[in-house]
């Protein structure tokens, strides 16, 4: 029997229950668009946008309608809350990178069972990313240079002190030196990565290691058969190294590998848009550290 | 500049979404079908503005978000190890009535193809998924998967080659023939 026939008497040929068909329509009409075209606060009018969502007879363009509101609002809201106070940002503390004067800066994640309640004075989320205190925060203040790659600012830098996590179900302090000790090659967690100038925040995978052990690690994947890509071993702090996938990026900074992987973010825009990284984990530490 | 009409979300789930799940689940398993098939299209709202009709089809833009969102969720499973096997046989051991259908030959075989297909490098698997089960042409999964078409050709060439070598050892008449 040649190759092609047994391709063809193998092909899963199940289908998707109707009770999945039914959550995931479900969960697509709820979901709130979050790459959000946003004007400048001046030009945004929320009385004109509600207007429009008198015409809208079925679900998408009210979601349409329902997404310019929010997003007229984090703006205007914004504005207001950052002209009380600049030091502030929307989802957590220092989160916030340099932020160009004419882009309006707001930040939110939606995720798919999240909600977002906002007025003039707050914007908060109800995530299951907890938020974590500054010193959690990672800004690169990059510029793109003539070779298309980012340049860290050099006094940037990871903070691996004392993380308290601090959310409904779990409290769990991490520290730099449970993490030498117990995950000598990796890190890996969901993180929140805040791409300023776009308006646009996402929910990110990252994989973080030590630069020491990164050929380990990329030796272990050639072992493993599970990779078909060759990595280049990073040797300069601060520059984005990418490989042939569009979805991947490397990062080198302060003694840290961090391999990005977006789900529909191409490397050209997280050159011109990246400002900073926020570590936020949707999985608790205890996890991340035992590797589960 | 003409706008782009606003996104038909809803159409291109009531048209595309069964064949999503399949791609996912093909190049997974049913349960990260179930995760992530209705999550493609939230993706696909939220990145409408990428989509361009005269550049490729709904369908094959929602293959590659996809692809995307799969590969993701493979690294997270299955970062440092083959996954693929080890699930299949998750599955197989779950009901009682496929390990008795097991015991046929004929279906040893198809599971050692399944157990092939799924021990292939990602790029590789891609390429054997989209043509060979999802009956996309050449053209379409470069569309796919942005690549040049002799990227197609050459990751499929390599994907069979691997699958002929390894069917070798568990089913001995397998022949490597091409398209």
């Amino acid at each position: 029997m040649n190759l092609d026939t047994l391709l063809e008497a193998a092909r899963p040929d199940d289908t998707p229950s109707d009770v999945t068909v039914g959550r995931q329509r479900r969960q697509v009409a709820r979901h709130r668009p979050t790459n959000l075209d946003v004007a400048p606060a001046a030009d945004l009018d929320p009385v004109i946008i509600g207007a429009a969502a008198l015409e809208g007879a079925s679900w998408r363009p009210r979601l349409a309608v329902a997404a310019a509101l929010v997003a007229a609002a984090l703006v205007v809201g914004l504005a207001a809350w950052q002209a009380q106070d600049s030091s502030r940002s929307l989802v957590g503390p220092a989160e916030l990178g340099p932020a160009d004067d004419d882009v309006a800066t707001a930040t939110t994640t939606l995720a798919n069972d999240e909600t977002v309640a906002v007025d003039s004075a707050t914007i908060t989320t109800s995530p299951r990313l907890p938020e974590l205190p500054a010193t959690d925060s990672v800004d690169l203040d990059t510029t793109t240079t003539t070779e298309g790659q980012l340049a860290s600012d050099p006094q940037s830098k990871l903070e691996t002190e004392p993380i308290v996590m601090d959310s409904a179900d779990e409290r769990f302090t991490f520290d730099s030196a449970s993490y030498n000790a117990t995950v000598p090659h990796s890190i890996e967690a969901t993180w929140r990565l805040q791409l300023v100038g776009e308006l646009w925040t996402g929910s990110f995978f990252v994989f973080a290691a030590r630069p020491a052990d990164f050929d380990a690690i990329i030796e272990s994947r050639a072992r493993s058969g599970t990779e078909d890509r060759r990595f280049t071993s990073p040797d300069v702090d601060g520059r984005l190294i990418q490989d042939a996938s569009a979805v991947t990026a490397l990062w080198v900074l302060d003694g840290y590998v961090f391999e990005l992987i977006s789900d529909n973010l191409v490397l050209d825009e997280l050159e011109s848009v990246v400002t900073s990284f926020v570590v936020v984990t949707d999985r608790s530490w205890e996890d991340v550290l035992t590797g589960e | 500049m003409t706008a782009r009409p606003p996104l038909d979300v809803e159409m291109m789930f009531a048209s595309h979404h069964r064949e999503v799940w399949r791609l996912i689940r093909r190049l997974s398993d049913p349960t990260t079908a179930d995760d992530l098939a209705g999550e493609v299209f939230c993706v696909a709202l939220d990145r409408a503005e990428t989509f361009d009709a005269q550049q490729g089809t709904a369908r094959n833009w929602l293959f590659g978000i996809a692809l995307n969102l799969t590969r993701n969720e493979t690294r997270r499973n299955g970062r440092h190890h083959a996954l693929r096997p080890r699930l299949w046989e998750h599955e197989v051991s779950q009901d009682p009535a496929q390990l008795l259908v097991d015991r046929d030959s004929r279906h040893a075989e198809i599971d050692a193809v399944r157990e092939a297909v799924a021990a292939l490098p990602i790029a590789q698997r891609e390429v054997v998924v989209l043509t060979a089960w999802q009956e996309l042409t050449y053209a379409e999964a470069a569309e796919v998967l942005d690549v040049p078409i002799g990227t197609v050709r050459s990751r499929l060439n390599r994907a069979r080659a691997r699958l002929t070598e390894h069917l070798s050892t568990t089913t001995p008449t397998t022949e490597g023939n091409h398209r």
